[in-house]
């Protein structure tokens, strides 16, 4: 059903901008993954300020915008602010972000005019998204394995044939999933696993993903950011970071193990002696904080692909392809 | 958006163990950051088991009783259950990987 930014109204959207920007521009909201609104607490997300409510229903209906795309927004300008601890602050942390990323807050709010149908924005986002993805100038292009690729390509394809109206069958989409949990199986390098964990996430049809794709894309950034935050730890670290990361999808593993139906994570890895030490070891206060640290260092190299989908999203909003 | 419906101890036996269809349990709490993500994942699942499925969530602050009776102890947590009975755990987290689970699992 197409949707009516703004609900038609000019009076709303100028509404709704100088609202917003005023508690945006004053870091009086938080960028989050999810809605979050209350008259009670202080803390509140972007999409809920926008639309001053936590009920997903509610958003759609007092902004004419969808809601996954105003995750997706939320979710990007997540991944580019750092929050950190401060007993003095009002919230008890701050932020610490690029202006590229902060000024998108308001800019693809900005973007919308009255009355546009934003229903298709994150449909077609996904298959530029997975794209850029793709292409060799991404960071962990490297460390893809050739199988995902090949199914990621596989996945563009059909999205795009979805989007050009057709309909593709059940069947191509359950070959095409078959594929991309063989993929992601044997995808060998630790610091490939995100692109890995993200393309067997996504062969479903889009108007099917598109509502889940924020938390998907959440995942996928948090998991980049740790592969190049790695890169910034002692030599020890990167060595137990890389072995708790193959750890982890063995103890994924272990979880489906009938011998273990009943058994909870700590009593997996009490047969796993290996994992468990290579898990523990970067779960030490100390590993932990510089992990954190690393992650403060990774964090500006993001900003370039951050900025990229962003730009990649008002394009769409704007119309301007 | 699908809705995923809220089962507490006060209803549990009615709208799980008496449910005909197995039903899988989704234990989460509202401040768990995982679950949160994984919601999305759980409400796709919905409309694609309605015939072979039903799916609720418990929250597990509210509800310690049902927290202790499937032995949780760190969330999110999905299990299936058939008469109130936990059959299985479903370990992805990812939808292709739970659909694949799923249909291994059910009949």
């Amino acid at each position: 059903m197409p949707l009516r930014a703004f609900l038609g109204d000019p009076a709303l959207r100028a509404e709704t901008l100088k609202r917003v920007r005023e508690k945006w521009e004053a870091r009086q909201i938080t960028p989050f993954i999810f809605l979050k609104w209350s008259t009670k607490n202080p803390i509140a997300s972007l999409a809920g300020t926008i639309a001053e409510t936590q009920d997903p229903g509610q958003f759609v209906a007092r902004t004419g915008i969808t809601l996954e795309l105003a995750l997706l927004c939320e979710t990007l300008i997540n991944a580019g602010i750092s929050f950190v601890d401060d007993t003095e602050a009002p919230l008890g942390f701050v932020m610490r972000g690029d202006d590229a990323i902060w000024s998108f807050g308001t800019e693809w709010l900005d973007a919308i005019e009255v009355d546009d149908d934003v229903s298709d924005v994150v449909t077609r986002f996904m298959p530029a998204f997975l794209s850029q993805i793709l292409s060799d100038d991404f960071p962990l292009s490297p460390q893809t394995a050739s199988g995902v690729r090949a199914v990621a390509h596989e996945i563009i394809d059909l999205w795009t044939r979805e989007l050009g109206g057709e309909i593709v069958s059940r069947q191509e989409w359950r070959a095409v999933r078959a594929n991309a949990l063989r993929a992601s199986e044997t995808s060998g390098d630790p610091e490939g696993y995100p692109v890995a964990e993200l393309v067997e996430s996504l062969p479903w049809p889009l108007t099917s993903i598109a509502v889940e794709f924020p938390a998907i894309c959440q995942k996928f950034l948090n998991s980049y950011l740790q592969v190049l935050a790695v890169r910034f730890l002692p030599e020890q670290d990167q060595i137990d970071w890389i072995k708790c990361l193959v750890g982890a999808r063995e103890l994924s593993r272990a979880r489906g193990d009938a011998r273990f139906a009943d058994a909870s994570d700590e009593d997996i890895l009490n047969h796993l002696p290996r994992v468990k030490r290579a898990m523990l070891a970067t779960q030490q206060p100390e590993a932990v904080s510089r992990m954190d640290a690393a992650k403060q260092r990774a964090r500006p190299l993001m900003v370039p692909f951050l900025r990229e989908q962003m730009d990649t999203i008002l394009t769409l909003l704007r119309r301007d392809v | 958006m699908s809705d995923i419906t809220a089962v507490d101890e006060a209803n549990f036996d009615n709208e799980v163990v008496a449910s005909d269809l197995p039903v899988l349990i989704d234990f989460w709490a509202p401040w768990c950051a995982p679950c949160r993500a994984l919601l999305p994942t759980i409400e796709a699942l919905a409309p694609m088991y309605a015939d072979s499925l039903k799916i609720v969530k418990i929250d597990i602050d509210e509800n310690p009783a049902l927290k202790e009776k499937f032995n949780i102890q760190s969330i999110p947590q999905l299990y299936l259950t058939k008469a109130g009975e936990h059959i299985a755990r479903l370990t992805s987290r990812t939808r292709t990987q739970l659909a694949a689970e799923l249909d291994d699992l059910l009949p």
